[in-house]
């Protein structure tokens, strides 16, 4: 009892030295230098475009949903529950995170490959046979609340994981282009999970899709909905940000993730350099087929949770991953700011419908930041061009500006 | 006989799409640009050909059937082509401009393309009204309207005359047209050699004095006129109502492009091998020895991507994609 008492003194005091110690000038100034990081204010004003661009849009289909005339005042309308659709109150903004947590972790699975220089277009296949083993794991096992969350979720990781693997591990050995390789895990994928789905065992008839009544499995809350009551909220949030600082810690301070970036940046250079090229491209595509399991799990096995159906279409969500990563410029943390706004910018869209406005817009607005984002770059270097030569020039023009006053005067004169 | 016949055309239809979108996509990577935008631009090409033929840009025309009474399936059919031939374009433009005068990265501006395209032709179908009902996202498709019957006289050859001549679709001869001139152009012109140079070393290339800007943009649009036609194409020939979606057809192509190692033969080849894969869920009837094995139909239609992947790692040793394919070219970078 004593050495209990001991150590949660010690550990309050080990809290109480950090916040007291804590360097806040230092880390205030590092978040201002990393908010005004070129970068970063280019993804900014791409999400600021892309808002810009759906809103036109918006005005020109915009139509008063009683006499179906054209108004302005509706996109008006529109561009408000777009904006702040999201955040209108606490059951939204919870809905909001609720629906953040797997796109987060899918775009931190596209965006890890993107990292260690590997395109994982396979997300989707990835997080469909991960959502399936989650499934399976939650309806087939029976463990006490709480464990049965955890193996559940791990077994939708090693899933994923092991969708990721192949891809990686052809790619490492025998050199098989990854793109095409993840392209066909999707498909063999879904048609893989169409078939694990209406498994008598785990099948429900009257729901046409995977028994979703499985108590004890369920990712548990936390009081979390006390936060945001009346939404569906539950610590999935809570893991795919820690997953995502996790994420970076590998990625930024570990030689793990020196590794695995070197690799990505130059096969030869790192192999020069006596990194397992072989290890780093299979451990790479795994991580990032564990994340698109995770992200399935935390999908399908929440209390209220998606339905798993048998239709053999590939679950577009891994497309989404690569424009979260995308927008996150393949930045662990950024992705978590990615990922929300997309889910964000979702939730609007969808109340958005109110008014006549098709959901779709979502894309249209993603698509429009992407493409800024990829020429942001050089819309940056033009503009600062131009700035210089304007500067160049003002300094040029500045003495023969002063002659030409006095000859405008003098004509002045002679006209008067 | 007759079951080898039902099979071998249900391959044809399904090959040709994807070969000539997999042509495209060569034409754009051999010039060192690579295109994952090739299921957008499909989409687009199939939106914008179907809306012309749907008599959508013609003022007084109000139906599909109503345009081929007025002059006919055949050149309505190639019309509307012509339409999506310039969606395409205009589509792969954007591409071109961001990853060759912008030299962004090319798949995040082709990712942005495979956004946008597939979001804009539902909502505008929504927004507007397109389809048959205005509540509706997709647009019908009167694909029986089409059909070229019979070729006369070369219909009456023995066995192909059935294959190739009969009930066919117009997109079926241009793809064979695409076939041998995307050969003639890539292995036979100056262009086709600036245009592999490009792909291979952009550097030497412009020291010798090619606009290397200019072929890369050529290549990228030439890809985008392909890839629209066979959008209008796939549709035509497979849904009778269009949703904005070619299921993924596009990033196939890309796949079949690479298993064809970057060469139009051996893509035609590898296209073939796929698509009789794939129709091998639908053609198994015609095989009653593999029929009786009973093999559930998951596992059937799983195989052409798993034959795909050991192909490919058979294969890997030979596989040479083009040197400078996805970097950005810099005159001043050398």
């Amino acid at each position: 009892m004593e050495k209990v008492k001991q150590f949660f003194i010690n550990l309050w005091t080990t809290i109480k030295k950090f916040f007291v110690n804590f360097p806040y000038k230092k880390v205030s100034k590092k978040l201002l230098k990393y908010i005004t990081n070129p970068k970063v204010l280019n993804s900014f004003a791409a999400i600021f475009a892309g808002l810009l661009v759906g809103f036109i849009v918006m005005i020109f289909v915009a139509k008063n949903p009683f006499t179906q005339e054209w108004s302005f005042a509706t996109a008006i309308d529109g561009l408000e529950r777009l904006l702040g659709g999201g955040a209108k109150d606490l059951k939204n903004f919870g809905n909001v995170l609720f629906k953040a947590a797997p796109l987060i972790l899918v775009g931190l699975s596209v965006g890890f490959a993107f990292k260690t220089g590997l395109f994982n277009i396979g997300a989707s296949g990835q997080f469909m046979v991960g959502g399936a083993a989650a499934l399976y794991a939650a309806n087939l096992l029976t463990l006490p609340v709480g464990l049965h969350f955890i193996v559940a979720a791990l077994a939708g990781v090693i899933a994923g994981a092991f969708w990721g693997f192949i891809p990686g591990i052809l790619k490492a050995i025998y050199n098989v282009n990854e793109v095409i390789t993840t392209i066909m895990m999707n498909y063999v994928a879904m048609y893989l999970t169409v078939m694990m789905v209406t498994y008598p065992k785990v099948y429900d008839q009257g729901l046409t899709a995977i028994n979703t009544n499985f108590p004890t499995a369920h990712t548990p809350v936390l009081g979390l909905d006390k936060l945001f009551p009346g939404s569906n909220i539950d610590i999935s949030i809570i893991i795919a940000i820690l997953v995502a600082v996790l994420m970076w810690f590998i990625l930024e301070k570990t030689t793990l993730g020196y590794q695995l970036k070197a690799v990505g940046h130059s096969k030869d250079a790192s192999k020069y350099s006596g990194i397992n090229y072989k290890r780093s491209v299979a451990l790479s595509m795994m991580i990032a087929g564990g994340l698109a399991g995770l992200a399935a799990a935390l999908h399908y096995l929440p209390i209220k949770p998606a339905y798993f159906r048998p239709i053999e279409i590939i679950n577009p969500v891994g497309f989404e991953g690569i424009s979260i990563a995308l927008i996150g410029q393949s930045n662990p943390l950024a992705i978590i700011f990615s990922g929300t706004l997309i889910s964000y910018i979702k939730e609007g869209a969808s109340q958005m419908q109110l008014f006549g406005f098709n959901k779709e817009i979502t894309n249209i607005v993603i698509s429009v930041i992407i493409y800024m984002i990829a020429i942001s770059a050089y819309l940056g270097s033009v503009i600062s061009k131009r700035r210089e030569r304007k500067k160049e020039l003002e300094e040029e023009t500045k003495k023969p500006n002063r002659i030409d006053d006095e000859s405008v005067t003098k004509g002045g004169e002679i006209n008067g | 006989m007759a079951s080898f016949y039902d099979y071998f055309s249900l391959v044809l239809f399904f090959a040709i799409p994807l070969i000539m979108t997999a042509l495209g996509a060569l034409f754009s990577e051999r010039g060192g640009v690579v295109n994952i935008a090739m299921e957008g631009i499909m989409i687009v090409g199939a939106f914008v050909g179907i809306l012309f033929i749907n008599g959508k840009f013609t003022p007084g025309i109000n139906s599909a059937a109503e345009f081929t009474d007025a002059i006919g399936g055949v050149t309505v059919y190639l019309l509307g082509m012509l339409m999506a031939i310039i969606a395409g374009i205009v589509t792969s433009y954007l591409h071109a401009i961001a990853s060759i005068k912008m030299k962004a990265d090319q798949i995040i501006s082709a990712t942005a393309i495979n956004t946008l395209t597939p979001a804009l032709a539902l909502f505008l179908t929504m927004s507007l009204a397109l389809g048959e009902s205005p509540g509706t996202d997709k647009l019908p498709v009167s694909r029986g309207l089409y059909l070229i019957e019979e070729v006369p006289l070369l219909s009456k050859i023995p066995f192909f005359g059935e294959l190739f001549f009969q009930n066919v679709y117009p997109g079926f001869y241009i793809g064979v047209i695409v076939i041998i001139v995307t050969y003639i152009v890539i292995y036979k012109t100056k262009f086709g050699l600036r245009l592999r140079a490009c792909g291979e070393n952009p550097h030497a290339a412009d020291a010798a004095g090619v606009n290397i800007y200019k072929i890369r943009y050529l290549g990228v649009l030439i890809s985008g006129a392909i890839a629209g036609a066979s959008g209008f194409i796939f549709v035509i020939g497979f849904t009778i109502e269009f949703n904005a979606s070619v299921v993924g057809y596009g990033f196939l192509a890309i796949a079949v492009m690479i298993f064809g190692n970057w060469q139009p033969f051996k893509i035609v080849g590898a296209a073939f091998l796929f698509a009789g894969l794939l129709t091998l869920s639908d053609g198994i009837s015609f095989f009653p020895a593999l029929d009786n094995l009973d093999i559930p139909e998951g596992i059937i239609s799983m195989l052409p991507y798993l034959i795909t992947i050991i192909v490919l790692v058979l294969t890997s040793k030979n596989s040479r994609a083009p040197k400078s394919a996805g970097q950005i070219f810099d005159k001043g970078e050398r």
